[in-house]
């Protein structure tokens, strides 16, 4: 394979490959047969799975009381869990959206796994509120749908109906993106599967790819038409999920810079997850020619960059809970900084604001 | 005209056509076409093949099946004939009264469907005016415990015989009477001339026996002490309100002393600073008590020192007594100001004590006498007949059935057993000294700790099944009558006395005749049980008589012990021997006090009030005790409460146990968490009376007993053994600290205000000399915040916003007078009656999950407000924050009554994505509960924390995974459930609740008006909580009524203020300055 980066470029792949080699990298780990240690690593997360399931069924069947919330912190991890499972996703969209705007080639090893995880986020952080109601089984009373009801309908004014649109638009955009993605790479596999059966389900899910050039120039006009809307997304999502709090009354919430802040710091926790789940994964899979050094410094980057903006943001709340002369507002930040709850406000200040900050260092960038 | 008119259709009628006869005697006029039907020629070739006889068969089987197959329904019957004065969905109210021997209350009772579910003042009783406290108002829930016993009991061995008849008891128990040579007959105070009659006609079928009068929480000192000094063994009148100056020694009188349903309504009139005059209130006492709380000036006393304050008071206000040592400094300087006061004040003086010391009684007696308040603010010639019991008579008793000389005893309407002191008189116990009785007669309620000793229970009527008479003071009556029938195998006690007598008359009967004995004519008879109240000038002497024979309390052969020559009027009488007999200690002392929900322990049972967080404390399901945070620390060697460290030592929360503490007085240990009350005297604590009765066992959850009460699974611990042998609420005491800890559930984590403006307070000189208190620098100046362009403007023109409209129609709103609020709490039970509350218990409790749709938040002074909030203008830093949260060691106390304020831009109306809470056109924030998903995002934008979410079904039985909640919620078994107001639905679980204003009442009184065609007056609708207020601090109105009480107070009166206004919530609930009765330098 010929190398069209410049030579002071580093390679995005290693270990001068054919095409050939890098399909045979690339499929061996759905073609090959799982190792024993995959089955215990899978069968855990399936008991916390299910253990998980278990704990739904228990708060649906008492009531959400055992979640141990009271009248003054009517949300506490359910809040925090949507709020972190959104974020999360946002960089799965950067990723396959942005940097593809941006043309960021190197982006080509990790998207589609990325992409994948803000899928699953998605579904992660949607759960949350769902569980979070009273009434589960009226969730669907959020959606404007016309009803015997009468005039009963729902109230644009709140920002959970917001929630709503947004995490919905979210989730199908980044399904559609998702899947379109994969398309080609299902017809790969269908061509290499030799089991009936495979090569029946792997040519249901390519759609008749082909791989021929009109197919190929589709394929990427839709790429760029789905990345253009799903950009807005990346901003948009996480503002509005801010908005639940920032268009509150309570003090520690009532905060406009919320949008950007939230904005960032789902960018920043989504590379740092891309980054956690990366690490394992060029291991586990053998991926270290594909999955490079150099992609996890530029994710440390980002995470520097947008960790920093996050530290920025935390500063300036407290900037602004001072400066605004509210004392309301002055004792909720004081008591979150030097309250009850100091330590894990340390641990977050130290995780989130001063632990990016190695990242200056380039030996300690690229040291995994 | 006498002939009957006719008329005609038509000629043909009217001349009898034959045609017109013959069309008229058929059915149709036309002809009907069956013809046309019937010749179809098809429907002839119709028929039913044999081969189809299965599916026919098959399908009419089915669908009988199917037709006898419905969903099943909760059964509504109706009525098969309409009660005539029943109409289903309209409510009855029935006048009667509560007298339980130590609250007294003229009660109105609502019935639904024959079922009462609502209690509230009567306003025509002549005693207790609108007072109502939240004992009585809850009461109507006890009606429907299933723990009473439900039919007479014999004993066998250790087991019971249950479900008796009635014939075969009597004719058991009559027998062995008769053959009984000293019966005695225990009861509380009656007042009672057909109880009085009742016993007398017992007495003379046996003539052995002997009526004993014993109040459980005694006011024997008051009684001696009147006895020595006018010659009558009586409660005078107290006009609390004629007093201008009301000096109060340790005296509870608006929460427990006496007859405080009546002081705690006088009381409030005196208190309304636009008045000509507002009056002033001293109170000395040792545990900050409600009275106390809402005092002007008020300094602790130990109440060992409670004497030395009466004589040092005598003394100022030009006493020639001596005044033995004690005191601190503090309370000298006050009571010095406040014998001034007293003086200036004269006549409209008022010297009350709490003591049942007959010495402290004696000495205030005398002060009153020499302000020359008898007359005025003390009516002894219109003595209360609500305590007549006599501690020396009951001690006596005790020792005469120690002694084995009393062979038959009836106990009714008090619990000795559970409310007698560990030693009476020196000696026995109530319990050994019963075991002596060779016959125990029990008519109570149910098997509590008397029944449990008994060997006969004659189950008891609830006061709602029950007739009964009360002559309260002199010619003042009240009626108690019966507003459903029995619901299980009872009889009231009077009754049972009476057929153990032979008379087998109905107690109904009984109590007219001897209303007509008394000379009462049947038209007043029945007006009296229409009203509930009956006055006269005098009645005829055949009550007078009955009456007598209690009158004469064998207290006279007693009180010659006590105060041997003063039998006879006298201000000469010598108290030279009784301020002899004060003496301070320096020990720890215990003083006993009563709760404001438990009052004397016989509500125990009722969750309602259990739930009722006690207005100083703010603590649900325990007794505790009260210690001052500085002694507290002291005891576990720990700093001052002062810094940070020593608040959290103090902080009780959901994961923030009290601490222990065991306590050993009178012969008697008892081991309580304590509380630490600011405002507490120093070296003294306060223990509740009415907790750990045998009959809440189980009602707490174990798991949060943990190991320290692990063999005594009850709500708190019995402190009535603590009374000594003497009854003296107070005593010296032993305290130790303990390693232990145990969770107290409490409503109320913070103490202060920490600078800012909920309460907001002024003293009566500034509010007198204030012209426009809205001005800048004024006590209840208007705030203003900045605009975009840094221009001033009123917090509600900052806005983004359209208002809701409400300039027209109605728009309802409250206005809370903050100085006539005493917190007592009747406001929070009368809305759980009227809208369905669910009780949660002690562990939701502590977990801050309570439902209460109304709190009172009661919030301590704390001079770091005072001082470093002013000077620094903000809060700096978290240490500063916490010193704001440490209170006084003597604090002023404010309460605030705290329901949705109906914001006319809600922060809840917003958020919620279904719509399911929502502004009505009249002002009102609603919630509709069925289109509620419980987000819960209302809840948390809430200002005022007032949305109360249903965490669980806490109205069900089915929930299995909490079944505590069966134990705790009365809503939970059917029984419980037929309290419960059929025109406010029960939430399930999942959805949000909160203050409907009682709507369901604004919608029936706006019927009401349409119906009479006149427009909604003000004050026709009230809802639960200002109806319940005795001192008029809630009112409810239509703020758009020009001419309404809230309109005038919320938009006229210069003391108006919303809370929170920097919000810009617009409330429709408006606060009114609490105005202390100080001069400001003072203050």
């Amino acid at each position: 394979m010929h190398h069209v980066e410049a030579d002071i470029r580093e390679p995005l792949i290693l270990g001068n490959k054919t095409y050939h080699q890098i399909t045979e990298d690339v499929c061996a780990p759905v073609e090959g047969k799982a190792g024993k240690m995959w089955y215990m690593v899978f069968s855990l997360a399936a008991l916390l799975a299910l253990w998980g399931v278990g704990c739904i069924f228990y708060t649906v069947g008492v009531g959400i009381g055992v979640w141990g919330l009271n009248k003054t912190v009517d949300w506490a991890w359910d809040i925090t869990n949507f709020v972190w499972w959104v974020g999360i996703g946002h960089a799965g969209t950067l990723i396959s959206a942005v940097l593809l705007l941006f043309r960021q080639r190197w982006r080509m090893a990790i998207n589609r796994s990325a992409e994948a995880m803000t899928i699953f986020a998605v579904i992660m952080a949607a759960l949350f509120p769902l569980l979070h109601m009273g009434r589960i089984w009226m969730a669907y009373w959020v959606l404007p749908l016309p009803n015997q009801f009468g005039s009963l309908w729902v109230n644009f004014n709140s920002p959970l109906l917001w929630d709503v649109f947004a995490i919905s638009t979210y989730f199908s955009v980044s399904l559609v993106f998702w899947y379109i993605g994969l398309i080609p790479d299902f017809a790969t596999i269908r061509d290499r599967a030799v089991k009936p059966a495979a090569k029946k389900a792997y040519s249901i899910m390519a759609f008749g790819w082909t791989g021929s050039a009109k197919h190929w120039n589709r394929f990427e006009e839709v790429s760029l038409v789905l990345a253009g809307l799903a950009t807005p997304l990346v901003f948009s999502v996480h503002s509005i999920v801010s908005m639940d709090f920032a268009t509150s009354v309570i003090p520690g919430w009532h905060t406009t810079i919320f949008p950007p802040y939230f904005v960032a710091g789902a960018v920043f926790s989504g590379f740092a997850m891309v980054c956690t789940l990366m690490l394992v994964m060029r291991k586990v899979l053998h991926l270290e020619d594909y999955i490079l050094v150099k992609h996890i410094e530029y994710m440390n980057i980002i995470i520097m960059l947008t960790g920093s903006m996050v530290g920025v943001a935390y500063l300036s709340e407290l900037f602004i809970s001072w400066y605004s002369g509210v004392e309301y507002e002055g004792y909720a930040f004081m008591n979150r900084a030097t309250g009850w709850y100091w330590w894990s406000y340390a641990a977050m200040m130290t995780c989130n604001v001063i632990s990016p900050q190695l990242m200056w260092v380039k030996k300690w960038r690229r040291k995994y | 005209m006498t002939e009957t008119k006719k008329y005609w259709k038509g000629i043909d009628e009217l001349t009898a056509a034959p045609h017109f006869v013959e069309q008229s005697q058929k059915e149709f006029t036309e002809h009907i076409p069956v013809d046309e039907f019937l010749s179809d020629s098809s429907l002839g070739e119709s028929k039913t093949h044999r081969r189809d006889f299965l599916k026919y068969l098959g399908f009419s089987v089915t669908a009988a099946t199917l037709a006898a197959c419905e969903t099943p329904v909760t059964k509504a019957i109706p009525y098969l004939n309409k009660p005539e004065e029943i109409t289903p969905g309209v409510a009855n109210w029935y006048a009667s009264t509560y007298f339980d021997g130590f609250d007294f209350a003229g009660v109105l009772v609502k019935t639904r469907e024959g079922r009462p579910i609502h209690i509230k003042s009567n306003k025509n009783s002549q005693i207790t005016g609108g007072g109502l406290n939240a004992r009585v108002n809850s009461s109507v829930l006890e009606l429907y415990d299933a723990k009473r016993a439900k039919a007479p009991a014999r004993r066998k061995g250790d087991k019971w015989d249950k479900g008796l008849s009635w014939s075969v008891v009597d004719k058991e128990i009559s027998g062995k009477l008769a053959s009984s040579s000293k019966i005695a007959i225990l009861t509380g105070t009656l007042m009672s001339p057909s109880s009085e009659r009742a016993i007398a006609e017992f007495k003379a079928k046996y003539p052995s026996a002997e009526h004993v009068v014993y109040d459980t929480i005694s006011s024997s000192g008051i009684l001696r002490a009147n006895n020595a000094m006018f010659g009558k063994s009586a409660i005078p009148a107290y006009n609390f309100d004629k007093a201008k100056v009301i000096v109060s020694l340790g005296a509870d009188f608006l929460a427990n002393w006496l007859n405080s349903n009546q002081y705690a309504t006088q009381y409030a009139a005196t208190r309304r600073p636009e008045a000509d005059w507002m009056s002033k209130h001293f109170q000395f006492e040792s545990k900050l008590s409600l009275t106390g709380s809402n005092a002007d000036v008020r300094a602790t006393v130990k109440p060992s020192e409670q004497g030395v304050a009466a004589a040092f008071l005598l003394k100022e206000i030009g006493g020639s007594n001596a005044v033995p040592a004690g005191l601190t400094d503090s309370a000298k300087k006050k009571l010095k100001k406040a014998a001034a006061e007293l003086k200036a004040a004269g006549a409209n003086a008022l010297v009350v004590a709490g003591s049942n010391d007959v010495n402290v009684q004696l000495v205030v007696n005398a002060i009153n006498e020499k302000l020359g308040s008898y007359g005025t603010t003390v009516d002894i010639d219109n003595a209360l007949n609500i305590r007549k019991g006599n501690d020396t008579d009951f001690a006596a008793l005790v020792n005469q059935m120690a002694a084995g000389s009393v062979d038959a005893i009836l106990i009714a309407g008090v619990n000795p057993v559970y409310t007698s002191p560990a030693k009476i008189g020196g000696k026995a116990d109530f319990k050994t000294a019963l075991s002596k009785v060779k016959l125990k007669v029990y008519l109570g309620d149910r098997l509590d700790e008397t029944g449990a000793v008994a060997d006969y229970i004659l189950p008891d009527n609830h006061y709602l099944e029950s007739w009964n008479d009360y002559n309260p003071s002199k010619g003042m009556y009240n009626v108690a009558q019966p507003v459903i029938s029995k619901l299980f195998s009872t009889r009231q006690w009077q009754e049972s006395l009476l057929a153990l007598a032979g008379n087998e008359s109905a107690y109904g009967d009984y109590l007219q005749a001897t209303w007509t004995a008394m000379g009462v004519s049947s038209t007043q008879w029945y007006s009296a049980v229409e009203s509930g109240v009956y006055t006269t000038s005098g009645l005829a002497p055949a009550v007078a008589e009955v009456v007598a024979t209690d009158a004469k309390p064998a207290a006279e052969k007693v009180e010659a012990a006590i105060v041997a020559a003063a039998t006879v009027v006298s201000s000469s009488i010598d108290l030279s021997s009784a301020i002899a007999s004060f003496k301070a200690s320096s020990d720890w002392e215990v003083e006993l006090y009563v709760k404001t929900g438990m009052g004397d322990g016989r509500h125990a049972l009722n969750p309602w009030l259990q739930e009722l967080p006690d207005p100083i404390t703010k603590v649900t399901w325990d007794n505790y005790v009260t210690m001052h945070p500085t002694d507290l620390l002291e005891l576990f060697g720990k700093s001052t409460p002062d810094n940070y460290e020593g608040h959290n030592e103090l902080y009780l929360g959901e994961k923030y146990p009290a601490k222990v503490v065991t306590v050993e007085a009178n012969g008697v240990t008892l081991t309580l968490p304590v509380y630490p009350l600011p405002g507490q005297a120093k070296k003294t604590i306060g223990i509740a009376l009415g907790y750990g009765r045998s009959i809440t066992e189980g009602l707490s959850r174990e798991e949060w007993s943990g190991d320290l009460f692990a063999d005594n699974k009850l709500i708190g611990q019995n402190a009535f053994p603590l009374i000594t042998a003497d009854f003296q609420y107070n005593s010296t005491v032993k305290i130790s600290k303990t390693e232990s800890t145990y969770p107290l559930a409490t409503t109320q984590t913070h103490h202060t205000m920490m600078g800012r403006k909920m309460v907001n307070e002024t003293t009566l000189d500034i509010f007198k000399s204030t012209k426009d208190a809205k001005a800048e620098g004024e006590y209840n100046e208007q705030m203003y915040l900045k605009d975009t362009y840094g221009k001033k403007k009123k917090p509600e023109e900052l806005d983004l916003w359209a208002d809701h409209g409400v300039a027209l129609g109605h728009r309802w709103g409250m206005v809370i007078d903050l100085n006539t609020c005493t917190g007592c709490g009747a406001c929070a039970t009368a809305c759980q009656s009227e809208n369905n509350i669910p009780v949660v218990g002690k562990d939701e409790v502590r977990r801050s999950r309570e439902m209460a749709w109304i709190r009172i938040d009661r919030y301590f002074s704390s001079t770091v407000n005072d001082k470093k909030v002013a000077e620094l203008d903000q809060l700096n830093s978290i240490g500063e924050y916490h010193k704001a949260e440490v209170p006084d060691d003597e604090p002023q106390v404010v309460f605030q009554p705290l329901m949705c304020q109906h914001c006319n831009h809600a922060p809840c109306e917003t958020v919620c994505p279904v719509a399911a809470t929502t502004h009505s056109e009249e002002g009102l924030n609603q919630m509709a509960y069925n289109r509620c998903i419980g987000t819960r995002y209302c809840a948390n934008n809430c200002p005022f924390k007032v949305r109360r979410f249903n965490w669980f079904q806490y109205d069900s039985l089915r929930l299995t995974q909490y079944p505590d909640f069966n134990k705790v919620n009365p809503a939970q078994d059917d029984l419980g459930r037929m309290v419960l107001n059929p025109d406010v639905v029960v939430r399930s679980r999942g959805v949000i609740e909160k203050c409907s204003m009682c709507v369901q009442r604004i919608q029936s009184g706006k019927l009401d008006a349409k119906k009479a065609g006149t427009p909604v007056q003000d004050g026709s609708i009230d809802t639960a909580c200002s109806e319940a207020c005795a001192s008029g601090a809630i009112k409810f109105g239509d703020l758009n009524d020009k001419t309404s009480y809230v309109h005038k107070a919320a938009f006229e009166n210069q003391r108006s203020y919303v809370m929170l206004e920097e919000v810009g919530v617009k409330p429709n609930i408006y606060y009114m300055t609490k105005v202390r009765n100080l001069d400001s330098k003072e203050a």
